[in-house]
């Protein structure tokens, strides 16, 4: 549960300052629909790229749908179950 | 001026410089028949292979696989030089689309085998190679691509349409872009290494272009095109990532030898402003002529450093995604600028094609449209400033 809570708040911190449009960054919670037009297809690899990186896992093709990616929740609980 | 190794003395190194020259007296030393195969839209092989044989094809990868193991801004010195030196732009763009589609995913995402398998030709160019991404509908929103790869007993099953593929007529090896599944955005593409002549992959007819004529262009198609296991490129449903290195090869690099082009364009203007008289006087005493060369030489200047600092960003182990953006952006333009000025300084004689002056505005156009319209390109400058 603490490895899932440390991966959103990583998660966001990133996504904040690499990824999303300058004053929609500021609103931006877990709950956030990223895939409504906050994260476009380059921020979706950055994205993929740094969670590699950041947690040393593996993000498998099958990983990357919806269901895995659409909230900033949704990626902590797959972080957490990668490296859990 | 008129002395061509001027061109890169200030920004390159003695040996880059003496590079330059090398290059650029090779690149002169080609048949001049591209006026002939431009109006009959025919490829040089043979232009090709010599090109070859000086290691054009192969020069960032590394030596070990027969490339030339240069850094970034080296190659653009030679693809600068080899844009000033030969005049057929269709084969100069060949041979760019064949590095950054082929030689650059190869090297940078080929397991050992594949390496090994297909560096050594494409680098010494004996072998031709191109990349299928663009669809019918699916251009600069490349990722929404329908071709499929199906997953069958020891491989791959491919199915689709692929437009606009450079140097598809005449490859020897053709990377192709195909969904493995959903995914989201680039996820779920895959990159494919399909042998030329494979059964289920054919190129359809030849693509009549407004310029770049002489680098062959066609549609391929894919039906139940069966590739085994060891032909994906890279990991599978990751092939975006393929995509975006290219790219940022293609985008900084490619525009490179349009600066040589621009090169050889003002010279050619300097000396008709200097010889042809009207009014009692060279043409190139009216300010109005004389004008037009200056803002060349301001295009080619800036030009040139646009795409060395990307090329300097690169060899420095950065992305330089923004640089290459604002070097092909402004290149492009500033190209179709210059191509179109020195017409108008030659006058009706600029208009012929014995001049083989409109041919090379007619190449020019297709760069603010390949490799990313100016368009994307200031969608990718402007979200790098947070807009």
């Amino acid at each position: 549960m603490v490895a899932v809570e440390l991966a959103e708040r990583r998660i966001l911190e990133f996504i904040k300052s690499e990824i999303v449009l300058d004053g929609v960054g500021e609103s931006l919670t877990p709950d956030s629909q990223l895939l409504n037009g906050i994260v476009d297809s380059l921020g979706l690899m950055q994205l993929v790229a740094f969670l590699e990186e950041e947690f040393e896992i593996e993000v498998d093709d099958a990983d990357i749908s919806k269901e895995h990616f659409s909230t900033v929740g949704d990626i902590s609980r797959l972080v957490g179950s990668k490296i859990g | 001026m008129n002395d061509a190794s001027a061109a890169v003395s200030l920004i390159d190194t003695s040996e880059q410089t003496e590079y330059y020259e090398w290059v650029r007296k090779f690149a002169l030393s080609l048949p001049d028949d591209t006026r002939e195969r431009d109006s009959r839209s025919i490829f040089s092989r043979e232009a090709w292979e010599k090109c070859g044989r000086l290691g054009i094809q192969g020069l960032p990868a590394p030596e070990e696989y027969g490339g030339g193991g240069a850094g970034v801004v080296t190659t653009m010195v030679a693809l600068e030089a080899l844009g000033y030196g030969c005049k057929d732009n269709g084969l100069v763009f060949s041979i760019n689309a064949h590095l950054w589609t082929s030689v650059i995913p190869i090297w940078r995402f080929g397991t050992e085998e594949q390496k090994v398998r297909w560096l050594p030709g494409l680098c010494s160019g004996s072998l031709i190679g191109c990349h299928g991404i663009t669809e019918p509908d699916a251009g600069s929103d490349a990722f929404s691509m329908k071709a499929s790869a199906r997953r069958v007993d020891g491989g791959f099953l491919l199915n689709g349409q692929k437009t606009f593929i450079t140097n598809a007529p005449v490859a020897d090896l053709l990377i192709i872009f195909a969904r493995t599944n959903e995914g989201i955005g680039p996820f779920g593409i895959s990159a494919f290494l399909v042998e030329g002549g494979t059964k289920g992959c054919s190129t359809s007819r030849g693509i009549d272009k407004m310029g770049l004529r002489t680098s062959p262009m066609s549609e391929v198609v894919l039906n139940d095109c069966f590739v085994d296991e060891s032909s994906v490129l890279g990991r599978l449903g990751r092939g975006g990532e393929i995509f975006q290195e290219s790219m940022r090869w293609e985008r900084a690099c490619i525009m490179a030898s349009q600066v040589g082009v621009m090169q050889r364009t003002m010279e050619r203007c300097i000396d008709y402003a200097r010889h042809r008289r009207q009014f009692g006087k060279t043409i190139g005493q009216f300010e109005s002529v004389a004008d037009k060369i200056a803002n060349m030489k301001i295009s080619i200047d800036a030009s040139r450093a646009l795409v060395r600092t990307a090329g300097t960003r690169m060899d420095e182990g950065e992305e330089a995604t923004v640089e290459a953006a604002v070097a092909k952006a402004f290149v492009s333009e500033a190209a179709l600028r210059t191509q179109l000025d020195a017409i108008q300084i030659h006058g009706g004689y600029g208009y012929t094609t014995e001049f083989e002056l409109e041919r090379s505005l007619r190449d020019a156009v297709g760069g603010t449209i390949y490799s990313g319209t100016s368009e994307i390109q200031r969608r990718i400058i402007a979200r790098s400033l947070g807009l």
